[in-house]
C-alpha cells in the first residue's frame, strides 16, 4: 500500500521520472503569502555598549 | 503605546480581585514572619532568624497567592464570556501544529479527527503541520503518515506539510516562519500541540469570539489532561478537570485582558501576532541568554504591550490535551520550563510591558525559585536550633526554683497549620462547590469525589519534597549555566519499575537520610517535624515507581462515564490505520536527501 518514499519525495529538478511527483510535494506546502514580523525590543541597551556606540559614530564622522 | 494605556486598563472588578490577592498574600506572609520571630525571640533573635523570618515571608506569600487565585475563581462571581454567533464572512482560519519527533500516526489520526469535527461545525479552516522533526527516519514517517492524512481527508490544497531544514528558535521559531512565509493568508491561526485535540464546536466559538472583538489578539482555553492510565497521570487529569477551571476562572478574573498565552489550545490573530511577537534572541549564552524557551509568556506580554487583548476563557469546553504518566516525566518537562521561566528575570524590566506582564515574569521565576528558598528555610532552621543558645535554668545567683524556658510549640505548631491550610483549604472549598452546585455526578458522585480530593491532596503532599528537589536542582542546574535545552516530549511512556525510581531518585534518597540523620544527631527536636519532609525523600524510589502503575479505576472525571466525542473519532481513526499501518518498508532506500523535501 501507499506509495514508495523515495518517489514521493523526490527532491529533482526538471526533466526526471519524478516530475509529477514534485507537482505533489508542493502542494504539500502551505500558501506563499509573506508577512513581515519585526524583531522586538526585550532589552534595554546597556549604558557601556550605548556609549561606545555613541563614541565609535563620533569617531568615525570626524574622519569622514 | 497610547493604545495600550486606552484598552489595556484593567476594569474595577480585575482590580478589586488584584488588590484583594496581594492583600491576602502579604497579610499571610506578615502573619507567618510574625509567628516564627516570635518563636525565634523565645531563646534570642539572631541572625539566622532574621534570615528564616524573611525566607518564611516569600515561602507563605507564594502559597497564598495560590490560594487567592482558587478563592477569586469560586467567589469572584462566574465567568461573563461573551458567546456571540459566527457571521459570514467567516475569517480565514488555519489550524497549525508544530510537531517535533512526535509519534506520526497518533498525532496525524489527531489532526484527522478534529477536521472531521471542525467540518461538523460548519467551520472552514486549512491545517498545517509544521515540522521541525531533526530524526530523517521519523520525518520520513511523518510524510509517510502525512499522505495517508491527506488521502483520508480529502485535504489537498487545505492540509499542508512543511518541514524547516534547521529548528531555529525552536518551536516559537517554527510557528514564526509559518507566519513570515504564509500568515498573509489567514487572519486567525489555530495554535496546537501534537498532542492536541480540540473539538470543531470549540474552534467556531473562538473564531466567532475573535470575529466579534477586534481588539482580542488572542484567546486562551482550558486544555483538560485526557488518556491518563497512571495513578500519577490520573491524578493529574482529575486537577485538570475538577481544580483546573476554579484556578483558571480566578486566574481570567485577575490577570483581565493581560492574560495568559501557554504556547497552544489557543487562537491568535495572525497580524497581531505578526507585528508584535517577532521574538529577539537575548544576549548573552544559554541558559538564561540566546533563544527565548518559554516563549509563549513573553508573546503574551508583547501583544499587551501593543495593545492587544489577550484573554483566557475557562468556559469554553472541548479542548484536550495529554499529561506526563509518571513522576520522571513531569521532572523532565518541569526542567525545561524551569530554564525558560527563569529566563523572564531578564525580561522583567523589558522596556514598554504593562505593569501585570512584569509581575506574571516575577511570577514565573517565583515559580521555580520558591523552592530553593523552601530548602533554604529547612536548612537555616537547623543552623538556628544548633546555634540557639542552651536553656539556663537558674539565671539568679541564689535561686531556689529552676526557670524553664518558654516553649515555641505553640507559635510552629500555628505556622504549620497555617502553611496546610493554604494547600489544602482551597481544595476543600472546590470540594465543597462541586458538592453545593451540582458538579459531584461529573466525578462519580459525592463520596468518589471525595475520595479523589482527599487523594489527590495526600498525592500531592507526598510527592512536594521530590518536586521541592527537582525544582532545586533545576533551578541550580540553569544558574550554574547548564542547559538543558529543550528536548521533546516523551509521550506514552509506560511504567516504571523500582530499579528505574531508584536510577532517578538515589540521590533524594541519600539527601533525605543524610537529613534525618543530622538532624536527630544535631538537634533531636527538630526532627519529627522534618518528618513530612524527609520520609518521601527516603522512599522516593518506591514512590516514582508505585504511582506509576496502571489505574483506571482512581479519579473518575467526567470523560470516563461520557466518553468525549473528539477522542472517540480520534480513537476510531487510530484504530483503522494502525490494522493497516506498515511503513518499515520504506525505510529501505531511504536517504536523508530524498526527506527534506518540503522543508523550509
Amino acid at each position: 500500500m501507499g506509495v514508495p518514499m523515495d518517489q514521493r519525495v523526490s527532491f529533482n529538478e526538471g526533466d526526471s521520472p519524478y516530475s509529477a511527483m514534485t507537482a505533489e510535494v508542493e502542494n504539500w506546502m502551505p500558501p506563499v503569502a509573506p508577512l513581515l514580523m519585526p524583531r522586538q525590543t526585550l532589552e534595554r541597551r546597556p549604558h557601556r555598549a550605548g556609549l561606545f556606540e555613541l563614541t565609535r559614530t563620533f569617531l568615525l564622522r570626524r574622519k569622514a | 503605546m497610547a493604545r495600550q494605556q486606552t484598552q489595556l486598563a484593567a476594569d474595577t472588578r480585575t482590580r478589586f480581585a488584584r488588590a484583594l490577592a496581594v492583600t491576602v498574600s502579604l497579610g499571610c506572609a506578615v502573619i507567618a514572619s510574625t509567628l516564627l520571630a516570635e518563636a525565634a525571640a523565645r531563646d534570642g533573635f539572631s541572625g539566622w532568624d532574621g534570615i528564616r523570618a524573611v525566607l518564611v515571608f516569600a515561602t507563605t506569600a507564594w502559597l497564598a497567592w495560590g490560594a487567592s487565585l482558587a478563592l477569586i475563581g469560586l467567589f469572584g462571581g462566574r465567568s461573563d464570556a461573551p458567546r456571540p454567533e459566527l457571521r459570514a464572512p467567516q475569517p480565514r482560519t488555519v489550524v497549525a501544529v508544530p510537531i517535533c519527533n512526535e509519534d506520526p500516526l497518533t498525532t496525524f489520526a489527531r489532526i484527522a479527527a478534529i477536521d472531521r469535527s471542525v467540518a461538523q461545525a460548519g467551520v472552514t479552516a486549512d491545517f498545517v503541520v509544521l515540522s521541525d522533526t531533526r530524526d530523517e527516519i521519523l520525518a520520513g514517517k511523518e510524510q509517510f503518515a502525512f499522505a495517508r492524512l491527506l488521502r483520508e481527508t480529502n485535504g489537498a490544497g487545505r492540509i499542508f506539510y512543511r518541514r524547516r531544514r534547521d529548528n531555529t528558535g525552536r518551536k516559537a521559531g517554527n510557528i514564526e516562519e509559518f507566519i513570515r512565509t504564509s500568515g498573509g493568508a489567514y487572519e486567525l491561526a489555530v495554535i496546537l500541540d501534537a498532542d492536541s485535540l480540540m473539538e470543531g464546536s470549540t474552534i467556531r466559538a473562538m473564531i466567532a469570539r475573535m470575529q466579534s472583538d477586534p481588539r482580542l489578539g488572542l484567546l486562551q482555553t482550558l486544555p483538560k489532561i485526557i488518556g491518563a492510565r497512571s495513578f500519577f497521570g490520573r491524578a493529574l487529569q482529575f486537577a485538570s478537570w475538577f481544580h483546573g477551571p476554579i484556578f483558571t476562572r480566578g486566574l481570567a478574573r485577575m490577570q483581565g485582558p493581560t492574560g495568559p498565552f501557554w504556547g497552544h489550545n489557543a487562537i491568535i490573530r495572525v497580524n497581531a501576532f505578526a507585528e508584535s511577537c517577532g521574538l529577539p534572541e537575548l544576549s548573552g549564552p544559554p541558559p538564561l541568554g540566546g533563544h527565548i524557551l518559554s516563549h509563549d509568556y513573553v508573546e503574551a506580554a508583547l501583544l499587551a504591550r501593543a495593545g492587544w487583548k489577550v484573554e483566557v476563557d475557562e468556559t469554553l469546553g472541548g479542548s484536550f490535551e495529554e499529561g506526563p504518566e509518571n513522576v520522571l516525566s513531569f521532572a523532565r518537562r518541569e526542567r525545561r520550563w524551569c530554564q525558560g521561566n527563569l529566563q523572564h528575570a531578564r525580561l522583567i524590566f523589558a522596556p514598554g510591558l504593562a505593569g501585570w506582564s512584569r509581575f506574571v515574569f516575577l511570577q514565573n521565576v517565583t515559580a521555580y525559585v520558591v523552592s530553593l528558598l523552601w530548602a533554604a528555610f529547612l536548612v537555616t532552621s537547623a543552623i538556628s536550633t544548633l546555634y540557639a543558645p542552651p536553656p539556663e535554668y537558674f539565671p539568679g545567683p541564689y535561686q531556689l526554683f529552676p526557670v524553664f524556658p518558654e516553649t515555641s510549640t505553640r507559635e510552629i505548631t500555628l505556622l504549620a497549620l497555617g502553611v496546610l491550610g493554604l494547600l489544602v483549604v482551597p481544595k476543600m472549598l472546590i470540594l465543597l462547590h462541586a458538592a453545593l452546585f451540582g458538579r459531584a455526578r461529573d466525578f462519580g458522585h459525592s463520596l468518589r469525589m471525595a475520595r479523589s480530593v482527599l487523594s489527590e491532596v495526600i498525592l500531592t503532599t507526598l510527592l512536594a519534597p521530590l518536586m521541592l528537589l527537582y525544582h532545586s536542582r533545576s533551578v541550580l542546574q540553569v544558574l550554574s549555566g547548564q542547559d538543558g535545552g529543550w528536548p521533546a516530549n516523551q509521550r506514552n511512556e509506560g511504567r516504571l519499575s523500582l530499579r528505574d525510581g531508584w536510577a532517578a531518585g538515589s540521590w533524594i534518597v541519600l539527601i533525605g537520610a543524610v537529613i534525618l540523620a543530622a538532624v536527630q544527631w544535631l538537634a533531636p527536636d527538630l526532627t519529627v517535624w522534618l518528618l513530612p519532609v524527609a520520609v518521601p525523600m527516603v522512599f522516593a524510589p518506591f514512590l516514582i515507581a508505585w504511582t506509576s502503575r496502571p489505574s483506571s479505576q482512581s479519579f473518575a472525571v467526567p470523560e470516563d462515564a461520557n466518553p468525549l466525542d473528539i477522542v472517540a473519532e480520534f480513537d476510531s481513526i487510530c484504530d483503522v490505520w494502525r490494522l493497516t499501518w506498515n511503513d518499515e518498508h520504506l525505510m529501505n532506500n531511504l536517504t536523508s536527501t530524498d526527506l527534506i523535501h518540503a522543508t523550509a
